[in-house]
């Protein structure tokens, strides 16, 4: 007998996939032949964010589709799109001063490094009125901060959340002088969930050296009249929170102090919600650096002495249940020194701002505190507060570069170029 | 040694002799092939056109196998830029039914490319409505609900 069995039914068999189907494609040239729901999920899991959000209107199906958690998953995922430097600028525009959020595309030279930034996407909503400081870009997401609320932002769906306010805390409505509240939006990867990690932090009375401290979480998606904060039970000393939260395998650390002059490190794990504190080396000068990802692991980037002596010092955690670290000074080169000497003068400070998906940390020029913008306070002479280039640190080449952002609307008149992050995500998440 | 070959029978009736190493690129004939002795499968859903398109990429995707491990047949650069090119000369119903085959015989390097080019094509499109024309999609939308969606899209608040 010869062989002659259907194969979709093996088909079938071995994939479910058949049985959800679905009006999606017809052609002329022959009667009603579709195409598999999994199909058209392949097919736009490979398309850009932008013409995804753009073309929901094409059927009730796309749209479902689109906004659905099990594609907005999966496209972030599978999709793979190129890195990008946030920024918030503010300028004057008709003698007003006006916020604009930005991004700008690395452009890279013949040895395939980043050889400068051009800003062209302006990510500016209406709904985004007034001062705000972007605290973090996250996978695609963004916190912004002004002093009374925070928002969330979907750098691609445009969707910008107002959280709520945290009114069960004690220490947020006190009018308090050493009062630190600083939002992070991490990942749990046991759960697939992204969660908002607030922070806060005060002296007691104006004690230095005494602190008390609580940690709130809210969770993205889901159903938003059910979306409020949850206090977190803290069984660690109170502490003051120092450093923007970095978040390395499901996990969101920021340095912080428990006594004074000693800082320590705060792991935060995302999904379990537990509280660690742990020792940073003993002889890492402090407060003069910052938490970077070195080779996927956890390290203290400490350059105070950058600017004038080129000198570096990269703790790199080795063993976190051992709290084992590992020491590299760095030398940076004269003639790479001198660069850095030239445009970061005595006036100036650098900070990181993360680092690239080479592992480049990026160190963002700024005017020492004493000058720095106020919210409300305008100053004058614009133009020299904006700084439109970074330092791209490779620590592994111990090679630095710098890098000019170019391409930015009404320059002249830019007052500040605050830079968020660097990041490579296009997420499609509904908050 | 001679090369083992297998006939496959487009739903027109055409008999296609292929090497089974460039049919086994399908994880559905590879299994068919293992699990039973017959020599001729019979595609009852694919035309002769797609059947022999579908062939055309077996073959020049075909992995080797003389002895000395695995040696592509072409480097990846070339076969990516081979790809493109055989994509590109096939007609949008076509592409839609190539896909289709791809999705059948589970070849899944087949069904990436497509997928690609029509994700491609849709990207390239204008407005949805284009998309609708091209892709012969029915409009369930009232003209208030793309209203909604384009002011969302503008405006999210």
């Amino acid at each position: 007998m010869p062989f002659s069995f259907d194969l979709a039914v093996i088909s079938l068999r071995k994939k479910k996939r058949m049985k959800r189907r679905s009006k999606v494609v017809r052609r002329r040239h022959e009667p009603t032949r579709e195409i598999p729901f999994d199909l058209v999920v392949e097919i736009l899991t490979r398309l850009p964010a932008k013409s995804l959000m753009r073309f929901r209107s094409v059927s009730k199906l796309w749209s479902s589709l689109i906004c659905s958690q099990y594609f907005t998953k999966r496209f972030q995922r599978l999709s793979s799109s190129s890195p990008r430097l946030y920024m918030n600028l503010s300028f004057f525009d008709n003698s007003h001063l006006k916020d604009a959020l930005l991004s700008a595309s690395p452009r890279y030279d013949s040895g395939n490094t980043i050889s400068s930034f051009e800003a062209d996407q302006d990510l500016t909503i209406p709904a985004m009125r007034g001062y705000y400081h972007v605290s973090q870009v996250f996978r695609g997401l963004m916190c912004l901060m002004n002093e009374k609320s925070a928002k969330i932002y979907n750098t691609t769906t445009r969707q910008l959340v107002v959280l709520p306010d945290i009114e069960e805390s004690s220490i947020i409505p006190e009018d308090h002088k050493y009062k630190k509240i600083m939002y992070h939006i991490c990942h749990d990867p046991v759960h697939d969930q992204y969660k908002v990690v607030c922070t806060v932090s005060k002296t007691r009375g104006e004690v230095l050296s005494r602190y008390m401290s609580e940690y709130w979480v809210l969770q993205l998606g889901g159903d938003v009249s059910l979306r409020r904060w949850r206090k977190v039970p803290c069984q660690c000393p109170p502490h003051m929170t120092l450093t923007q939260g970095l978040t390395i395998n499901g996990r969101l650390y920021s340095l912080a102090w428990i006594h004074l002059p000693d800082s320590v490190l705060v792991s935060f794990d995302v999904s379990s919600e537990e509280i660690s504190v742990h020792q940073v080396p003993k002889d890492a000068e402090w407060p003069y650096g910052d938490l970077i990802e070195y080779g996927e692991k956890l390290a203290i980037l400490e350059f105070s002495r950058l600017q004038r002596e080129g000198k570096t010092k990269l703790w790199v955690m080795e063993d976190a249940m051992k709290n084992r670290w590992s020491k590299k000074p760095m030398d940076l080169h004269p003639s790479q020194l001198n660069l850095l000497k030239m445009h970061i003068g005595d006036n100036m400070s650098l900070r990181v701002q993360g680092t690239t998906r080479k592992g480049e940390v990026i160190l963002v020029p700024r005017v020492k505190s004493k000058t720095d913008y106020q919210p409300g306070v305008v100053m004058m002479e614009p133009q020299i507060r904006a700084f439109f280039y970074i330092f791209l640190y490779d620590l592994q080449k111990n090679d630095m570069r710098k890098v000019e952002i170019k391409e930015t609307p009404n320059r002249y008149l830019t007052y500040t170029c605050d830079i968020a992050g660097f990041d490579a995500v296009e997420n499609l998440m509904y908050l | 040694m001679s090369k083992k070959m297998i006939v496959l029978k487009s739903s027109e009736g055409v008999s296609f002799v292929v090497e089974e190493a460039v049919a086994r690129q399908s994880k559905i004939i590879s299994f068919l092939v293992e699990e039973f002795p017959d020599r001729e499968l019979p595609l009852t859903n694919m035309t002769s056109e797609i059947l022999r398109k579908t062939i055309e990429y077996c073959k020049k995707h075909v992995v080797e196998d003389d002895g000395g491990g695995d040696s592509s047949s072409s480097s990846s650069g070339d076969l990516k830029e081979w790809d493109v090119k055989f994509v590109a000369e096939i007609d949008q119903p076509r592409l839609m039914d190539l896909l289709m085959a791809a999705n059948y015989l589970d070849i899944p390097s087949l069904l990436d490319v497509t997928c690609q080019k029509v994700a491609d094509t849709i990207a390239a499109c204008n407005d949805e409505k284009e998309i609708r024309a091209t892709f012969n999609i029915e409009n369930d939308f009232t003209e208030e609900e793309v209203e909604a969606i384009r002011m969302e899209n503008q405006y999210p608040i």
